[in-house]
């Protein structure tokens, strides 16, 4: 795409601009702000990839991956201010998601172990366990202060924490889990997915892009599966102390 | 099983939460009391007087501020809270039904302790419910139900003490004796809190009286 082209994308944002302007939805400071921001996030990683592909280094590497979670960790954990730690443990699940997920595409060969598989897949499954992870966190609070009651009277029958909570746990997981089980029954017929779609633009076959968006599917779906329920179990264990009584 | 002697020393108890709209509110300031063992105590007090939370206290859901309390002799912080729990168990004030039947409800203490509850509906009987509520929903009780599963989900569990929380207050006056008696004849001390100055009379060995965050004993029956 030419820089011309791209200049005239912002045709798009007019349009928002306009609507915005002549309804007084007051979008346009937030629009302009976004519009910058995007651009700029955009063109830097952009030029951060460029280099990091160029040269391969496991450090760029390194550096990209621990960002791109950090990052993450940042966003979803604040679903769950409150909770000791919080960002700390959405770190730790959402590289367990990575791990389980982009580790076991390498390990079996399905993707090689270059920087130009790694990072665009990795941001993808990242990037959807921290929505995970968000969803989670959000539903074990509204979960936890809905259901104290009931927590407290398995407390009371001489359950431990984890017994007492592990309603509560269940009932957050699957909510967390509802749009990236409803992603993997729709997929192809509701939308078609972004990374395909850029694939099929970029000149590859149709069907090589759904090959590589299947994977990517049902990686996203182990990935939201090991965020969810490894954060839940760390979760919920902050929500009491050592004496198990509900601290939170 | 504790005996007659002291079952609840309680010294010198301070506790204070924060309430809804952050500010604190101070409900045990300086308590202290024995409770002994082998009967049952009423603590009564003004709403808000701190009787259900002295109760959490003595079944170690909430810590105090300050202060000790032991059981049969032994400080709680060196007692291993949910083996406490165990033996101390405590019926809440709201009787919340846990998901499911009231079978499931009957049966989570033994299943927590990996056993089988034997004759789920000679356990309903003892509070006047009849054998086919076990296949009810819990939650479709009425307060009355609800209250009277909740007291046998725990009496189920066969504890050392009982710690009960206004545990008759929607009750019909047969259903109350009926719970009554059932409670008095087990022969287990049992700190009751009430609002029922009749069922005080009735039940209690011992009656303590929370009020200005201080504990006295008042009558000994």
């Amino acid at each position: 795409m030419s820089t011309l082209s791209l200049t005239f994308t912002l045709a798009f944002v007019l349009v928002v601009a306009l609507v915005s302007m002549w309804q007084r939805l007051g979008l346009e400071r937030d629009l302009l702000v976004g519009t910058v921001r995007a651009a700029v996030q955009l063109l830097a990683v952009g030029y951060v990839l460029n280099w990091v592909f160029g040269t391969d280094s496991w450090l760029g590497i390194g550096i990209m991956l621990t960002v791109m979670l950090a990052v993450a960790a940042h966003h979803a954990g604040k679903k769950g201010e409150g909770l000791p730690r919080v960002r700390l443990w959405t770190f730790v699940a959402i590289a367990l998601a990575e791990v389980a997920t982009v580790g076991l595409m390498v390990v079996l060969g399905i993707i090689p172990l270059t920087a130009q598989y790694l990072i665009p897949i990795s941001g993808m499954v990242i990037g959807n366990a921290m929505v995970n992870a968000g969803l989670l966190l959000n539903r074990l609070q509204a979960e936890m202060t809905a259901r104290r009651a009931e927590v407290e009277v398995w407390l009371c029958l001489g359950a431990t924490p984890r017994q007492a909570s592990a309603a509560v746990l269940k009932a957050a997981v699957r909510a967390s889990m509802i749009p990236s089980v409803d992603a993997l029954k729709t997929v192809g017929l509701v939308q078609l997915p972004g990374m395909m779609t850029g694939q099929i633009l970029a000149g590859a076959s149709p069907i090589e892009a759904v090959k590589y968006q299947i994977l990517i599917m049902y990686s996203l779906a182990a990935a939201a599966a090991v965020s969810s329920i490894s954060l839940g179990l760390f979760c919920t264990a902050r929500y009491f102390n050592r004496n198990a009584q509900l601290v939170v | 099983m504790p005996n007659s002697g002291p079952l609840f020393d309680v010294h010198d108890v301070w506790l204070d939460y924060r309430r809804e709209n952050g500010q604190r509110q101070t409900v045990l300031q300086g308590a202290t009391v024995t409770i002994h063992g082998g009967a049952i105590t009423c603590l009564v007090g003004s709403s808000g007087s701190g009787k259900s939370s002295l109760l959490r206290l003595l079944n170690r859901l909430e810590e105090p501020g300050r202060g000790q309390i032991d059981f049969c002799g032994r400080a709680l912080p060196d007692l291993d809270p949910l083996d406490l729990r165990r033996r101390v168990a405590l019926v809440p004030q709201t009787p919340t039904m846990l998901p499911g039947t009231v079978l499931d409800n009957l049966e989570a203490g033994a299943r927590l302790r990996g056993r089988r509850l034997e004759d789920p509906g000679a356990w309903l009987g003892r509070v006047g419910l009849t054998g086919d509520f076990v296949t009810k929903q819990a939650r479709d009780l009425s307060g009355g139900e609800k209250q009277r599963v909740a007291l046998i989900r725990t009496l189920a569990t066969q504890p050392e003490v009982l710690l009960l929380d206004e545990v008759t207050s929607s009750l019909d006056p047969d259903s109350e004796a009926l719970v009554e008696q059932l409670l008095v004849s087990l022969n287990l001390p049992v700190v009751w809190v009430s609002h029922d100055a009749d069922q005080v009379r009735r039940v209690a060995a011992h009656v303590l009286r929370l009020e200005n965050g201080q504990i006295r004993e008042v009558a000994v029956q």
